[in-house]
């Protein structure tokens, strides 16, 4: 069992850089505690899929450490195959690219895969798998190759697949990417069920939309690759200034009634105008 | 250039896929596939990427097609012995979803294009391109590595078809496989390659470079992983015994083609032919192709008739064709040129020619109907296979009794029909077999008229180019039944016609044999029952990677495709569609790689450390042992049958 009191993630000075490329992140460091939603914030290129990575043990930081649980891991440590079934059944990732995710040949063994992996009986595997695809309303796609499904549907499959080893905690990878109006708000309500039931969530978005739905924190990583704030998501999501340096939001015309005009704009679900609102 | 089941001698195969083992050993050592479960999806994209350039339909002079291979690129790319592995991969899905290219017969294929084209085409890249060098000169290198890999491969093939007549030929001396020897297999698979199929797989290896390059994808040295640390010296040693293992290493001693005595001809072939003792009694008849007067007119009667049966595959192909559209479009229009330097166009400013008017939005008059350029061609070619793929996986979910095989038994079953398949020699033992085909896909479930219109097809596409000649000049002595232009080389004889009657039929039953059992059967299934027989854990892991991957690849592929017609008035010269092939190989191959990362990375996540679990316990009924007895038996009645002939 794992200490109660530690942190689920607790990163020191983590950075990374890809061989002969620039840094991806620099000198890093946060705490998320259990039960926490937390949304990384950046632009494109910031480091936030990087930086999921590197908390899934999927890459080594090229300096730092982190620790999940109180216990440091990293790619090496987790060679032991004890700890690395410890480490995969706590932290379940969703990947950006649900192509790259969606490797079975069925949604069924697509679901089963996680479950079959860390060590559970086929029959409690398929009773999971059935459960949550009925949870997840993609019964009737269980006989289906998972390529063959259209975008939203894939990324149910992925979330449910991720879910199916019951984690706690769930990264994702710009889960709203390519959902039309309905899908989003069906994920943000299963996010909504998920931080009820006490997962803890870390999301990298660039949707402040999402942030602003479901954040309690949120951490924004600037267009250097370190990080530029941390904290609560609304006083974050209410600082203008902060998110257009960290290109998050940006000044653009659009209109109203017949005129138009300029100023920053976010797509936050709120319209904010500054001193030149009307 | 893939050779089908029942076209070559069982033993043949036996050799060729014994010679290729070392081969893959080592490549997998060398490749750390036990070790590292990173090399797999890596593995899988670079065969998934081989088979999906493999579709592409390239037009070639005298009307037919050929395609890139596609494993020179990978060896230089990623390294020989990703590419020795990846073609293997692909030549075996290749095989078994598509027909083309034989099940027993993978070894040989594989020796040919992913041992011999690999090792010959990266050591002409490193020779050529040797240390850092112009990107113009690299690409020459991967021309000429390119070109040679194509012809070292189709000469290989036409080895191993050539020697059939030699290794397997009834007690008259006539070829019980293929028929033709050397003299004919030779000019007839290297002449087109050296003047055609090489220049192109030349051609797309140097612009999938040039792209791959540009793209960053490779380093100054020409690879990316262990490419570029590669000592081929080991690989050097294993072809040389591999190639002194083949019975083609005794061409070398100097005997007189065809005067072996049965001692050497056992030691060649490994095997001892059956008939080999009476061979000896009545004198050895040579293959009976080429007569004994008149000896100097043999090959170019020979290359003759292949042409004539080269002729009747092409009709018969076109035919087929005909369902597509060939006609040429007119000459493309390049479109307008966007003017340049109209506006400084500072961020978010749009030039001016973007905003001016377009003019009239009137359609102009229609001048002719827009023919399918052969890039459209592969794009149908590809949605078809791909379709036809997927139909496979409907298939294998129907509730029949076949499907409802233990997998173990299916891969067993599977290898001793191909066996009585490829053996059969006599019209009483293919009866027999083909008792059993017939059966096995009426009980599949499947429509059986589409398995076996699929099979024909396949035999006609893939074979008939090399059994058709066989029609007019297998045995001299027998009466013509049909003189063409008065030369006695060119009469089509009884025998010939029974010959590539009874060749024909084998075929068929064999890609109907293959076709049945792997689309009722849910590929995971099958690859676990390769694994409960002993195949290595590298070889179902990347091949199960791989059917995923192709499907991935196969619908990236499309979007390309169906994103540069939307771009493209008009149809594109074969010139400049060429050089697209090579920029959208390149472009596969990076994305390819890129997907892998995600993939490998997806599975660890979820607690992938190296093997597939399935969860379902194998068990074989009594359903299994009656499979497998049906299957014993109907190859024995075949072997028997075929013996007493």
């Amino acid at each position: 069992m794992t200490p109660a009191g530690e942190p689920a993630f607790s990163l020191r000075g983590v950075s990374y850089a890809y061989a002969q490329g620039p840094a991806a992140l620099s000198e890093v460091s946060f705490e998320i505690g259990r039960g926490e939603t937390v949304m990384l914030l950046g632009a494109n290129g910031a480091g936030k899929s990087t930086l999921l990575r590197l908390m899934d043990v999927l890459m080594a930081p090229t300096a730092g450490r982190i620790c999940a649980f109180g216990r440091e891991v990293s790619p090496d440590i987790l060679r032991d195959a004890a700890l690395s079934r410890w480490f995969r059944s706590r932290v379940g990732f969703v990947f950006q690219d649900a192509d790259a995710q969606l490797f079975s040949p069925t949604v069924e063994e697509e679901l089963m895969f996680g479950p079959l992996h860390l060590g559970l009986a086929a029959d409690q595997a398929r009773r999971r798998a059935h459960e949550l695809a009925a949870s997840f309303d993609i019964e009737r796609l269980m006989d289906r190759a998972p390529f063959r499904l259209s975008g939203g549907e894939k990324r149910r499959v992925a979330l449910a697949c991720t879910l199916a080893v019951n984690p706690g905690v769930i990264l994702m990878d710009e889960p709203t990417t390519g959902l039309d109006p309905k899908s989003e708000s069906w994920l943000i309500d299963m996010l909504h069920q998920l931080a009820a039931a006490g997962k803890t969530i870390v999301a990298a978005t660039h949707s402040l939309h999402l942030a602003a739905e479901v954040a309690d924190r949120a951490i924004v990583l600037g267009s250097g690759s370190g990080l530029v704030a941390d904290g609560p998501a609304g006083a974050i999501l209410d600082d203008l200034e902060l998110l257009e340096r960290a290109n998050l939001i940006h000044t653009h015309a659009h209109a109203h009634d017949d005129d138009s005009h300029a100023h920053p704009h976010t797509h936050a679900g709120r319209h904010t105008h500054g001193e030149d609102g009307r | 250039m893939h050779i089908p089941d029942a076209m070559i001698s069982p033993a043949t195969c036996a050799v060729a896929g014994a010679a290729m083992a070392p081969a893959w050993w080592y490549s997998a050592r060398r490749l750390r596939l036990d070790l590292d479960t990173r090399q797999a999806p890596f593995l899988a994209m670079a065969s998934a990427f081989c088979f999906v350039l493999q579709m592409f339909n390239v037009p070639v002079i005298g009307g037919t097609t050929a395609h890139p291979v596609g494993s020179v690129m990978v060896a230089i790319l990623l390294g020989p012995w990703a590419a020795i592995m990846a073609a293997s991969v692909a030549l075996l899905v290749q095989a078994l979803f598509f027909g083309d290219g034989g099940v027993l017969a993978w070894g040989a294929n594989s020796f040919t294009m992913a041992l011999g084209m690999p090792l010959v085409g990266y050591a002409a890249y490193r020779a050529v391109a040797a240390g850092r060098c112009s990107a113009r000169r690299r690409a020459v290198a991967a021309f000429v590595a390119g070109y040679l890999g194509a012809n070292i491969a189709a000469l290989l093939t036409a080895i191993i078809l050539g020697i059939q007549p030699a290794v397997s030929h009834d007690a008259a001396g006539r070829a019980l496989y293929f028929p033709f020897d050397l003299r004919v297999t030779v000019p007839a698979l290297v002449i087109p390659h050296l003047a055609v199929v090489g220049l192109i797989e030349g051609a797309i290896t140097a612009f999938a470079l040039r792209f791959a390059h540009a793209g960053g994808l490779v380093g100054t040295e020409g690879s990316t992983d262990a490419g570029s640390r590669v000592n081929l010296k080991p690989g050097w040693v294993a072809l040389a015994l591999l190639v002194a293992m083949a019975p083609l290493g005794l061409l070398a001693t100097g005997e007189a083609w065809g005067e072996w005595d049965q001692a050497t001809l056992s030691k060649m072939a490994g095997y001892t032919p059956s008939m080999g003792a009476r061979v000896e009694q009545q004198g050895w008849k040579g293959f009976n192709l080429l007569p004994d007067y008149n000896a100097e007119r043999g090959p170019a009667a020979y290359i003759a008739s292949g042409l004539a049966g080269g002729a009747v595959a092409l009709l018969l192909g076109l035919g087929i064709a005909a369902a597509v559209g060939r006609r040429r479009g007119p000459p493309p229009d390049d479109g307008p040129t966007p003017p340049s330097g109209g506006g400084a166009s500072g961020t978010g400013k749009l030039p001016e020619w973007l905003l001016a008017d377009q003019g009239s939005d009137d359609p102009p008059v229609a001048e002719r109907r827009r023919g399918a350029d052969f890039l459209e061609r592969s794009l149908t070619g590809i949605s078809g296979a791909a379709a036809d793929t997927l139909r496979l996986e409907e298939w294998s979910r129907i509730a029949g009794p076949v499907q409802a095989l233990d997998p173990r038994a299916k891969v067993i079953g599977l290898g001793v029909l191909l066996v009585g398949c490829a053996c059969a020699r006599s019209w009483a033992s293919v009866a027999a077999m083909a008792a059993l085909v017939v059966a096995l896909s009426l009980l599949s479930g499947a429509p059986p008229l589409r398995i076996w219109a699929r099979a024909g097809l396949g035999t006609v596409m893939f074979s008939a180019a090399g059994i058709l000649p066989a029609a007019f000049s297998l045995d001299r002595t027998a009466p013509a039944l049909l003189v063409l232009l008065h030369d006695p080389y060119l009469s089509i004889t009884a025998h010939g016609l029974s010959y590539v009657a009874l060749a024909g039929t084998r075929v068929l039953l064999c890609l109907v044999g293959v076709s049945v059992v792997v689309s009722c059967t849910r590929w995971q299934l099958l690859l676990r029952g390769l694994g409960a027989l002993g195949a290595p854990r590298s070889l179902t892991v990347v091949l199960e990677m791989t059917y995923r991957y192709t499907a991935v690849i196969l619908a990236t592929l499309q979007e390309m495709l169906t994103a540069r017609r939307s771009r493209t008035p008009g149809t594109t010269p074969a010139g400049r569609g060429r050089q697209y092939l090579g920029a959208v190989a390149a472009v596969l191959i990076w994305k390819s790689l890129q997907l892998t990362d995600d993939i490998h990375a997806a599975m660890v996540s979820r607690g992938w450390r190296g093997e597939f679990v399935t969860g379902e316990p194998l068990r074989l009924a009594p359903m299994d042992w009656a499979w497998l007895a049906g299957v014993g038996g109907a190859t024995a009645v075949s072997l028997l049958l075929g013996a007493q002939t």
